[in-house]
């Protein structure tokens, strides 16, 4: 019955062009009326490129966009949105310190000169009730959690008289519950004769909400598919063109002595508000500890204060039996522990020095890449050349700038500099998180190798599926504690999903 | 891909202008941009001597062949350019590191009364003892001025902006106190000027004995610097470009040796080519001038290696104040043998031009300051001309080659309505 609703949208032939990059070449995306459908891809597929053509951000190099069967130019997210389309993008955009309501008026003409806020709390709240998209309008953004900052974007869109709602990347900071809340919203829209646009790489999902699915690889359509006429096996291999392993290869481990030892940790966030409450972790050499739990449960204050970055208010950290507790990063580093942050472009590397100058971030005061005062130019690049061999970073050269390699070889790059210092115990931060399915295996089984050679992992990552094939045990974070440790043998996603959502499992004592 | 910002900006209704990010800027548009730039600059910069009722042809000839057109020009043109580029390679590396340090005005003041100190206090010492004891004297009271914004910053978080402008006026009207107060010249008249300076302590005027150890040296500095540019470039097209600018910097400065003879130019001038050397050397070849590049690219990579940056936040604020302190000090020891008032014609400020237009590298800093310097003795000497006709000119021409690097950074696309 779906195959006969007009469409929605089309866009026909539609390219992009970036300088050195083909975004979009000629695609053909048609979305109907009332549908939920789902544009997969991996990371750097055009899948936001093409969404932010349909919006305004972008203006095509060719190609024509029609919506209701009707030819339109969209020169501008107002534009779009004159044309009922809105977007909820991947960083939200509200502002802080203003209310839900101010926040959703904002920039809009309606109220010209008398603000009467609260007939639009009131017009909110409808609408909130009326999607399932349960908000305060009163609170202040700051207040609210990710997963209702997203609500209110999407009423932002709704408010707005968007008939078409594009969301990109909706679920990546939900815990499963949170996204499970989210797609029923989204089917509540369809059945009110929305439809629904969404962005995303993760196959499970899109299985189970989208009704059709557009696959894009390198900035080409690879086919557009009923979901009910498909599997996650088939849909994996359209996105990377070959066949996947869901796991990877895993030895079982051998673990030895405690290399990180955490006793009722507390410390600060940003904000001065506590982010770790009595944290008792400890990782064994040859073993890896994954940390899972929705971001901003205290995982990023947790790998920070392990390095030596952030200040501790209360407890111990010890590694290999020294107390590093409040030590400055470069001891602790000297300790042998090594860092792979979240933020690879803005904690791990330097993207305008060349890769070499990258590559001795963490050795340039050693010999022999420093005599004293002199940085030594042969050793540095003979230190690059290796470690760009070794662990197969594609580069033009050692002398590159680091911001032209694709994000998989910046993640590689990272890898190598502190996989190679052979370190004790190594935090890694959503080690995989962006990077496509090739990469994915590689970094994975760059951190597999360096527990196999007896070194101790915090992994922490918000991807379940990622902790389960990986980690050894799991640990979940929740406000700042932590919930429970399960053997990753033991533990299921549907477990975890609750100890991430604050519910404290049954069969712990204390 | 998402390569970064795009900008569509609505000129009218129907027509807008796009700005796309460029990954790669062609080579020629690094130059023809500037270049283009430079000239719109010198149009836009005929409109003050247009009001003035000067011809701006003759106008600009007659400043190109004062500043440039005679031994004598040349010399005094490289007399101006020496206090900037020593301040000027001060404020690059503290610009560096992101450290905005405003201040060398004030620091290059310092630093003169730093070495006034000295000279005053033991104006009989042998020059071979006491130059270098000002020089010392000069780098320390910059350093000094300029650790005062720095440790602040480090510390306490306070703008390094504020405090180091505010205290540019403090230094300023310490060492007016002094040449009206304590150390006014008797003799003067009430004019507020200090005693001359003694015979060893000013800086020799490169001629007669000092020529030819000074041309000499350049000559052995030039060809250590050129083997040592050439090997580290790693394309080809890289070295080509290194070359051409090494062969530029030695005609000019084996052009500059040639009209020194017998003109005014002193040892500032050996000086400022030899800090900039040394600069660039800490910069690129040693550890603490990785570190200070790191920190300036990316604090937080900084941080996460395990960098301090409180320490080098007030070790470049020092170095930076240090070299500002040395134009203070050549400045009085080479060129005028005495303190005066207000002596500087904001070089200090004109210091900051010159470290961007450089683009913060040390030896686009020298070129720049010569360019500047010949602008600064130009407008000296146009008749009718008033003062601060190179002072417009200075903020023309800088406003326009900041304003050309979207051009070199972006392409721009017309639409027109469809």
């Amino acid at each position: 019955m779906e195959d006969k609703s007009p469409f929605a949208i089309s866009m026909e032939g539609i390219s992009k062009r970036f300088p050195g990059v083909v975004a979009n070449n000629d695609i053909d995306f048609g979305v109907r009326r009332g549908e939920i459908h789902a544009l997969l891809g991996e990371n750097g597929a055009g899948k936001t490129t093409l969404m932010k053509i349909l919006t305004g951000l972008y203006q095509p190099d060719e190609g024509q966009i029609r919506v209701d069967g009707r030819a339109v130019t969209v020169r501008s997210p107002r534009d779009a949105i004159d044309l009922g389309i809105g977007m909820v993008h991947q960083h939200f955009m509200l502002v802080q310190s203003h209310s839900v309501a101010e926040n959703i008026i904002l920039g809009l003409d309606a109220p010209r000169f008398v603000l009467n806020l609260g007939q639009v709390e009131r017009q909110i709240a409808k609408l909130a009730d009326q999607y399932h998209l349960q908000v305060d309008p009163g609170a202040r953004v700051w207040q609210l959690s990710v997963g209702e900052q997203q609500r209110v974007e999407i009423l932002k869109a709704l408010y707005r008289g968007a008939r078409i709602l594009v969301l990109d990347e909706p679920t990546a900071v939900l815990t499963p519950q949170e996204a499970e809340e989210l797609f029923k919203t989204l089917r509540s829209m369809v059945s009110e004769g929305h439809t629904v646009v969404f962005i995303s790489h993760k196959l499970s999902e899109v299985m189970s909400v989208a009704d059709r699915i557009t696959v894009l690889r390198r900035g080409e359509v690879v086919d557009t598919v009923a979901a009910s006429e498909t599997s996650k096996e088939e849909l994996a291999r359209m996105m990377v063109g070959r066949e996947v392993l869901f796991r990877v290869a895993k030895r079982d481990s051998s673990p030895g002595e405690v290399v990180l030892e955490i006793d009722g940790l507390r410390a600060l966030n940003d904000k001065g508000l506590e982010a770790l409450r009595d944290v008792s972790l400890t990782v064994r050499h040859g073993e890896i500890l994954g940390v899972a739990g929705v971001a901003g449960n205290g995982q990023r204050e947790l790998a920070e204060t392990v390095v030596g970055i952030r200040g501790v208010t209360k407890g111990r950290i010890r590694v290999d039996g020294s107390d590093v507790t409040n030590k400055p990063a470069r001891e602790v580093m000297d300790r042998g522990v090594s860092y792979v942050p979240a933020d690879r472009m803005g904690a791990g590397l330097v993207t305008n020095l060349s890769v070499a100058e990258n590559l001795i971030l963490k050795c340039y005061r050693e010999p022999p890449i420093c005599n004293g005062f002199f940085l030594n130019a042969e050793a540095i690049s003979a230190h690059a050349e290796e470690l760009v061999r070794t662990y197969d970073v594609m580069t033009p050269g050692i002398q590159t700038r680091a911001r032209l390699l694709s994000g998989g070889n910046l993640q590689k790059l990272i890898l190598a500099r502190e996989i190679s210092s052979r370190p004790a115990l190594m935090v890694a931060v959503y080690p995989t998180r962006g990077l496509d399915v090739g990469a994915t295996e590689a970094v994975r089984r760059l951190l597999l190798e360096q527990r196999d050679a007896g070194g101790g992992i915090l992994l922490i990552s918000e991807d379940l599926d990622e902790l389960l094939s990986m980690s050894d045990r799991i640990a979940v974070l929740y406000e700042g504690r932590v919930m429970g440790v399960r053997d990753s043998e033991e533990a299921s996603v549907e477990e975890l999903g609750l100890m991430m959502a604050g519910t404290a499992p049954e069969d712990e004592g204390g | 891909m998402d390569s970064g910002r795009e900008r569509t900006i609505r000129a009218w209704p129907g027509f807008s202008v796009r700005l796309e990010p460029r990954l790669k800027v062609p080579r020629w548009l690094r130059y023809a941009v500037p270049a283009l730039s430079l000239m719109i600059a010198l149009i836009l910069g005929m409109i003050p001597m247009l009001v003035q009722g000067i011809n701006p042809l003759t106008g600009y000839r007659d400043m190109i062949l004062l500043a440039f057109g005679s031994p004598y020009g040349i010399s005094e043109t490289i007399m101006k350019a020496i206090p900037l580029m020593l301040a000027g390679l001060g404020v690059a590396l503290a610009f560096r590191m992101l450290v905005w340090n405003i201040g060398a005005e004030g620091q290059l003041y310092m630093g003169a009364f730093g070495a006034c100190l000295v000279a005053y206090t033991w104006p009989d010492l042998p020059a071979w003892i006491l130059l270098p004891a000002m020089i010392v004297a000069g780098f320390v009271g910059g350093a000094l001025w300029g650790a005062i914004p720095g440790t602040l910053k480090a510390f306490l978080g306070v703008n390094e902006i504020i405090t180091s402008l505010m205290l540019n006026y403090i230094a300023i009207q310490w060492v007016s106190y002094l040449v009206i107060g304590p150390w006014q010249d008797p003799t003067s008249l009430g004019f507020p000027r200090t005693t001359r300076l003694s015979e060893s302590a000013t800086l020799p005027v490169i001629t007669g004995a000092w020529y030819l150890p000074t041309v000499v040296a350049l000559v052995v500095v030039g060809a250590v610097l050129s083997y040592w540019i050439v090997r580290r470039a790693d394309h080809t097209g890289e070295r080509v470009k290194l070359a051409a600018g090494f062969v530029l910097l030695t005609t000019l400065s084996l052009g500059g040796i040639y009209f020194l003879d017998g003109r005014r130019v002193h040892l500032g001038f050996v000086l400022g080519l030899a800090a900039a050397a040394v600069l660039s050397v800490l910069l690129s070849r040693t550890r603490w001038g990785y570190e200070v590049r790191v920190i300036g690219e990316n604090a937080r990579a900084a941080q996460h290696a395990g960098m301090s940056l409180k320490r080098n936040i007030v070790l470049v604020m020092m170095i930076s104040g240090g070299m500002a302190g040395l134009a203070g000090m050549s400045e009085i020891a080479g060129n005028l043998h005495l303190i005066k008032r207000m002596f500087s014609p904001g070089y200090g400020y004109t210091a900051i031009i010159v470290a961007w237009l450089a683009k913060l590298n040390p030896w686009g800093v020298i070129l720049v300051s010569l360019l500047l310097g010949g602008l600064y003795r130009g407008s000296d000497a146009i008749p009718g001309a008033p003062k601060a006709l190179g002072m417009m000119l200075q903020a023309v021409i800088f406003f326009v080659l900041i304003g050309g690097e979207v051009l070199v950074r972006y392409r721009v696309r017309w639409d027109r309505g469809s």
